[in-house]
């Protein structure tokens, strides 16, 4: 056997895995370390599914849950500013649709920013016994919020065969934004996480936070309400352009793919980049904390 | 030749300790509160932000190096905060060192006090493969080892194996947990004090497996305050002492040496027990104890002795009526939290009552070799005469129940280099082991 060939594959016991050196030192310089992240794909996994599990475990509707909480959500909506406020949908679409469309994205921005903010928190117990790359629960979540979106997803279809409303070739274009709406959520989760730990009281005033921010989003009204003068202000926001984008790719109205997407995107990568990179740099001393 | 598994080169962590958030008096004012309520955070962040003084700094470990060899199995020892638990939870990465690295070589099993990296909601069974995924097995690898920690954990687990594991035991928790860490087969094994939990039987087959372990190459740490079993297993052990290595080296030798001194000086006490004042104490009062010190062999007052050491007691009295006593008892009992009285030395036992003794004065008792377990204990005093007046041989004079405290230490008793614990008994006695065949003729 020549000295440059591989080495032979070893039990799964003994060389192979002796020569994995873990080095144990302060870290000066920030890195996502995405490659040991990658190591641990496995583990992500098996408490994906794990976590799904468990949410369901201990109630009696199971999966229904994840549909009934956006569908009461926006039959509330519905009623309250579709019928009594008599705001208008957009174009020809029943209010139903065009609200729950958007409800639904939401939610799972929502979700994605609210349990990547207390992941940390929520696996102390675990992170305090055992190492393994802390940036594992978020993508964690994000993973089970992402099933949960999934699911409701699944009303919505048949929503839109009640009311004949035609699906079109943009639809292909729905994951594009389901990722967006994945990542931008999990930047601000990624941000607020550290924050959540060392003071809980940021967990609450996240909730008020995302309540106002539902509202200066176009998700009970239309885009087209706002004053002409604001609007362009109204599009920083970068869920403004998502939703409009997403209902565009479902239902064929809002806006297609433009520059103020682009901008969205790149607000998204941005958060999701120094986020990790903040979670990071709070995941050394959380445990001393928490 | 490879490397050492484990290498640890001037390892150290830096606590911030009690966060200065000064606590403000209520304001007595509703306005006062209010501006005192919404300064409130801006009080809290400052503290948090300021730099930490120096006494908020604490090194938890400081410059710690050592190496461990390949199937070495090595004890820690230390008193509570010496660093011990610190130096595990770096190794196993749970928390990040101020300075100084570590080297670890292989994948890395961690058992850090009761349940480690068990998820609550999770089944025996998940937990097991979560375990195994988190250091790197994959599913199909613990498949093959699933029944044979199922089996090693017990049968009580084995039935509640698809239970979330918030409703086990602790002690059916920690059969799991070791029976995963030793079964999963990590390269290199930590173990923080965890074993102290199970059953008797549980320890000694952990213990077994342990052994098996290192002998086949498994690399272990090993934190534990069961003397016996870190002089029984080990190879060599680290004593630690406010977060540094005191002294590393054999078993036996270091962990003697450190029971020497883990059974630190005594405190010394402030002086005798003042009895003057107590109006505690029953008895004709013909004569009354004036104080109760306890004192070591170099005549200092202490209130910790150690187990197996010598002391006096030395019991002051004075007399109501300047007159002479006669026929004069003493004695000392040892009384435990519990409220038994554990032993007592009395002047009758010894027939050495006092014929005659001056108004004032002391008497004194001398023990040679404490033999009362480790723990806390209540002295009783109590004293007795002659009275003229009186057709009993005996009367009580003074008696008083709380008169000082005395506290044994854990010693090496035996000098074995095994401390003898209050949690095994109440008394040491003197005694030796022989073994004899049985004659069948």
């Amino acid at each position: 056997m020549s000295s440059e060939s591989p080495p032979p594959p070893a039990s799964e016991h003994t060389s192979a895995a002796a020569e994995e050196v873990i080095r144990i030192e302060p870290r000066t310089r920030l890195s996502l370390g995405l490659k040991e992240l990658w190591g641990y794909r496995e583990m992500i996994g098996f408490l994906l599914v794990r976590q799904v599990k468990i949410d369901y475990r201990q109630m009696a509707l199971g999966p229904l849950w994840m549909i009934i909480r956006p569908a009461a959500m926006a039959l509330v909506y519905t009623l309250i500013f579709g019928l009594i406020a008599k705001l208008p949908a957009e174009g020809e679409l029943p209010y139903p649709l065009f609200n729950y469309s958007a409800v639904v994205v939401w939610t799972y921005f929502t979700e994605i920013v609210k349990s990547s903010s207390t992941s940390i928190v929520s696996f102390k117990a675990l992170m305090e016994k055992i190492y393994f790359p802390r940036l594992c629960v978020p993508l964690v979540f994000f993973g089970t919020s992402t099933i949960n979106f999934l699911v409701t997803l699944l009303i919505l279809f048949p929503m839109m065969i009640h009311y004949a409303w035609p699906i079109g070739p943009a639809l292909l274009l729905l994951p594009v934004y389901i990722l967006l709406t994945g990542m931008l959520a999990l930047g601000i989760g990624l941000w607020c996480a550290p924050w959540v730990v060392h003071y809980r009281d940021v967990g609450h005033a996240l909730d008020f936070v995302l309540l106002g921010w539902m509202y200066l989003t176009p998700i009970v009204y239309k885009l087209q309400m706002v004053p002409e003068g604001y609007r362009l202000l109204y599009r920083l926001n970068p869920m403004t352009n998502i939703i409009q984008g997403f209902r565009w790719s479902l239902l064929g109205v809002g806006d297609p793919p433009g520059l103020m997407l682009l901008y969205s995107f790149a607000v998204a990568v941005i958060l999701l980049f120094t986020g990790a990179l903040m979670f990071r740099r709070a995941e050394r001393s959380i445990v001393d904390i928490a | 030749m490879s490397q050492p598994p484990i290498v640890v080169e001037k390892l150290s962590k830096l606590y911030r300790i009690g966060m200065g958030y000064e606590k403000v008096e209520p304001a007595a004012s509703l306005i006062g509160r209010m501006a005192q309520v919404s300064a409130g955070p801006f009080r809290y962040a400052r503290s948090k932000l300021r730099a930490p003084r120096e006494d908020e700094l604490l090194w938890a470990l400081k410059d710690v190096s050592f190496e461990v060899q390949k199937g070495e199995f090595l004890g820690i020892v230390g008193h509570n905060g010496s660093g011990k638990s610190t130096l595990l939870k770096i190794l196993s990465r749970i928390t990040e060192p101020t300075s100084g690295w570590a080297e670890l070589r292989g994948r890395v099993g961690s058992m850090l006090e009761v349940g480690t990296g068990f998820h609550p909601e999770l089944t025996g069974r998940e937990n097991v493969y979560m375990n195994g995924a988190i250091l790197g097995l994959k599913s199909r690898e613990i498949d093959l080892l699933f029944d044979r920690i199922v089996e090693f954990a017990g049968s009580r687990v084995a039935r509640m194996i698809d239970t979330p594991v918030k409703r086990y035991s602790s002690g059916m928790y920690v059969r799991l947990a070791f029976a995963v860490a030793a079964h999963l087969e990590p390269e290199v094994l930590l173990i923080d004090e965890v074993l102290a939990v199970g059953d008797a039987e549980f320890i000694q087959r952990s213990y077994r497996k342990l052994k098996e372990a290192s002998s086949e190459g498994q690399t272990i740490l090993f934190v534990s305050h069961l003397m016996g079993s870190i002089t029984e297993l080990a190879h060599r052990v680290v004593w630690m002492e406010h977060g540094r290595i005191r002294e590393i080296g054999p078993p036996a030798e270091t962990v003697r040496n450190y029971l020497e001194t883990m059974l630190a000086p005594p405190r010394v006490s402030e002086g005798p027990t003042d009895l003057g004042q107590t109006d505690q104490r029953l008895g004709r009062g013909r004569f009354r104890f004036r104080s109760v010190t306890v004192l070591d062999r170099h005549e200092n007052a202490v209130q910790e002795v150690h187990l197996g050491g010598s002391l006096d007691i030395v019991l002051e009295y004075v007399c109501r009526d300047e007159e002479p006593l006669s026929r004069v008892a003493f004695s000392v009992g040892f009384r435990d939290p519990d409220g038994q009285v554990l032993t007592c030395c009395w002047t009758k036992h010894r027939g050495q009552d006092f014929a005659k003794l001056p108004a004032e004065g002391s008497v004194r008792c001398t023990i040679g070799k404490l033999a009362l377990a480790p723990g806390r204990y209540t002295l009783e005093v109590r004293g007795s005469c002659y009275e003229p007046e009186s057709e009993l041989p005996d009367v009580l004079q003074d008696e008083v129940l709380s008169a000082g405290e005395l506290t044994v230490l854990t010693a090496d008793y035996y000098r074995t280099g095994t401390g003898f614990m209050g949690s095994l008994g109440r008394y040491v006695c003197e005694h030796s082991w022989s073994q004899s065949a049985t004659d069948s003729h």
